[in-house]
C-alpha cells in the first residue's frame, strides 16, 4: 500500500537537495535560457524568409513544452543515479519505503520542476521576444501535462538500465531525452524528414503532441485524433516503463543492492 | 620547453578519453544530434524558399562549432580531471612546465577536432548526401581561429578553476557555450537586437561564422571579417594564456595542494 506521508517526505528532501548550489542554477536557468536565445533568434531568422509568421511562436512554445519531457525524465533518472552515486540505495530501501513510493515521489518532483522551468522559460520568451505563450490558452497546459508521461517513461527506462548495469550507464541520463528530439518535430515539421524517420516519429507519442501544438497555433483548431493517438501511445509506453523499472529494480534487490553502489 | 613531453601528455589524455565508453558516447552522440537537427532546420529553410545551400551552411556551422567546443573542452576538462584525481602535485613535481602542460591540451584538442571533422563528414554524407569537404581547402582558414578561440576560452576557465577550486567544475560544461548565442552560428547576426550585436562584435567567432556563411553562399572570402576574427582570437589567446600562467604561479606559491581540495 502506498504511504503518502513517505512520498511527501521524499519530495521535500529532494526539493531541498535540488535547490542548493550552482548546479541547480545551470540546470534550471542557464540551459533553458541558452536554448531560448538560440532558438528564438533562429525562429525569427527562419520566419523572415518564409510565409509563416507564426514560426518563432511555434519553435519557442515547443521549446517550453520540451521542458515537460526533459525535466521529468531527468528528475526520475538522475535521482536514481544520485542515490547510487552517494551510496544511499541500501539506506533508502532498508526503511519501509517501497520502490513504488520512490517512483511516485520522483515523478511528482519532476512535474513540479518542469513547471518552474516552464514559468522561467515563458517569462524569458516574453521579455526577450514579446511572445506571451500563455495566450495560446488552456490547451497548452493540457499538452504540457500530457508530455509528463513521455518524460517519466524515458526516465523510467533509463533508471531500468541503471538498475541493471549500475553507474557505468550514467551517460544515458543526459543522452536518452535528446535521442528523440530529431524525430518528434520540435524545431521543424516531421514532413521534411525521410520516410524511415517519419515512421520512427509516428511511434513516439511526443510527435503527436508537438504536431497538435503546431496545428493549433497555425489554424487555431485542435486535432483530437492526434491527441487521442498521443494519449494512447503515452499510456502504453508509460505502463511498460513502470513495469520494467520495478522488475529490474526487484531483480537487482534479489542479487543485492550493494552492487548498484559499486562505482 | 620540451615538445616531446607535451606530445606524450596529449597522447595520455587521448588514450584515457577514447577508452571510456562515456567519452565515446560524448564524441559520437552530440555531433550526430547537432548535424541531424540543424540539417533538418536547413532543409526546412531550403523548402521555404531560401537558397538550397542553407543545408550545407547549417551543417558546416555546427561542425565548426564543435571544433571550437572540442578545442575548449579538451583543455579545460584535462585540468579539471587532474584536479579531481588529485594529480596536480604529482604532475608538476616532474620536470613538466605549465606551458608544456597547456600545449598538451592544445594538441589533444587539435587531434580530437580533426577526428570530429572526419566523423562529421561521414555522417553528413550518410544522412544528407552532403560532402562537407567539397567546399575545398578554404574551410581550413575558418578552423584555425575557432581552435584558437577555444583554447583562449579554456585558459580563462582554467584561471577560474584555479581561483574557485573543484566547486566550480560546472564551468567546464558551461563556459564553452556562453558566447554561442552571440556568435551567429545558427543564424545571421542582423536578426539580433542591437545591444546583442554590440556584444557579438567583441566575440571572434561572430566574424568567423559570418565569413563562413559568405564563403559557402557566395563562394568568396570576406577578408575583413577573417582579419577581425583572427586578430581578436589571437588577442584573447595571448591575454588568457598570460593570465593562466600568472594564476598558476600564484597557486604554486600558495601551495598546489590548494587546487586539489574538494
Amino acid at each position: 500500500m502506498v504511504n503518502f506521508n513517505r512520498i511527501r517526505a521524499l519530495i521535500k528532501r529532494n526539493f531541498l537537495l535540488t535547490f542548493r548550489g550552482i548546479d541547480t542554477l545551470t540546470d534550471f536557468f542557464y540551459w533553458p535560457l541558452f536554448d531560448i536565445l538560440v532558438w528564438g533568434f533562429t525562429g525569427s531568422w527562419m520566419a523572415r524568409g518564409t510565409s509563416n509568421p507564426d514560426l518563432a511562436v511555434i519553435i519557442l512554445s515547443s521549446l517550453v513544452l520540451w521542458q515537460a519531457v526533459y525535466r521529468t525524465n531527468l528528475d526520475v533518472s538522475y535521482n536514481f543515479f544520485s542515490e547510487m552515486w552517494s551510496r544511499n540505495v541500501i539506506n533508502l530501501f532498508v526503511t519501509p519505503l517501497t520502490i513504488q513510493e520512490w517512483t511516485c515521489a520522483t515523478m511528482i518532483m519532476g512535474g513540479l520542476n518542469s513547471f518552474i522551468c516552464a514559468l522561467f522559460g515563458m517569462t524569458a520568451v516574453w521579455l526577450l521576444y514579446g511572445i506571451f505563450i500563455p495566450a495560446i490558452g488552456p490547451w497548452f497546459l493540457v499538452l504540457f501535462v500530457s508530455l509528463f508521461f513521455s518524460g517519466w517513461t524515458i526516465g523510467l527506462f533509463t533508471a531500468s538500465v541503471l538498475a541493471s548495469y549500475g553507474g557505468q550507464a550514467q551517460k544515458l541520463i543526459w543522452v536518452m531525452g535528446w535521442l528523440f528530439v530529431p524525430f518528434v518535430g520540435i524545431f521543424y515539421p516531421i514532413e521534411i524528414m525521410p520516410l524511415w524517420a517519419q515512421t520512427v516519429a509516428y511511434c513516439v507519442p511526443m510527435t503527436y503532441f508537438f504536431k497538435v501544438l503546431r496545428i493549433f497555433i497555425e489554424s487555431n483548431r485542435i486535432d483530437f485524433w492526434l491527441l487521442f493517438y498521443g494519449f494512447i501511445l503515452s499510456f502504453v509506453y508509460f505502463i511498460i516503463g513502470v513495469v520494467s523499472f520495478i522488475y529490474f529494480f526487484n531483480r537487482s534487490k534479489q542479487r543485492g543492492l550493494a552492487r548498484l553502489e559499486d562505482a | 620547453m620540451n615538445i616531446t613531453r607535451s606530445i606524450l601528455l596529449a597522447k595520455r589524455y587521448l588514450l584515457a578519453r577514447f577508452f571510456k565508453i562515456e567519452d565515446i558516447i560524448d564524441f559520437i552522440f552530440w555531433p550526430l544530434l547537432d548535424i541531424i537537427i540543424w540539417g533538418g532546420v536547413g532543409l526546412a529553410l531550403a523548402k521555404s524558399g531560401q537558397p538550397a545551400q542553407q543545408v550545407t551552411v547549417s551543417i558546416v556551422s555546427v561542425v565548426m562549432l564543435r571544433v571550437y567546443l572540442y578545442s575548449f573542452f579538451n583543455n579545460a576538462a584535462n585540468f579539471l580531471y587532474e584536479m579531481m584525481a588529485r594529480n596536480i602535485i604529482n604532475l608538476f613535481s616532474t620536470p613538466l612546465s605549465f606551458n608544456e602542460w597547456l600545449l598538451s591540451g592544445i594538441l589533444s584538442g587539435f587531434a580530437t577536432s580533426l577526428a570530429l571533422v572526419v566523423f562529421a563528414t561521414g555522417v553528413s554524407k550518410l544522412f544528407f548526401n552532403i560532402y562537407l569537404l567539397s567546399a575545398g581547402p578554404g574551410l581550413a582558414v575558418f578552423v584555425l581561429p575557432l581552435l584558437i578561440s577555444g583554447w583562449a576560452m579554456a585558459h580563462l576557465t582554467i584561471v577560474l578553476l584555479m581561483l574557485f577550486g573543484v566547486h566550480a567544475q560546472r564551468l567546464v560544461f558551461v563556459m564553452g557555450w556562453l558566447l554561442i548565442p552571440f556568435s551567429g552560428v545558427y543564424y545571421s547576426l542582423e536578426i539580433m537586437p542591437s545591444w546583442i550585436q554590440i556584444v557579438s562584435r567583441a566575440v571572434p567567432m561572430s566574424y568567423i561564422f559570418s565569413a563562413l556563411r559568405i564563403f559557402i553562399l557566395n563562394d568568396r572570402f570576406s577578408w575583413n571579417d577573417l582579419a577581425y576574427g583572427y586578430g581578436l582570437a589571437l588577442f584573447y589567446f595571448i591575454i588568457t594564456t598570460f593570465a593562466c600562467n600568472r594564476m598558476f604561479e600564484r597557486s604554486r606559491q600558495l601551495g598546489l595542494a590548494s587546487l586539489e581540495r574538494s
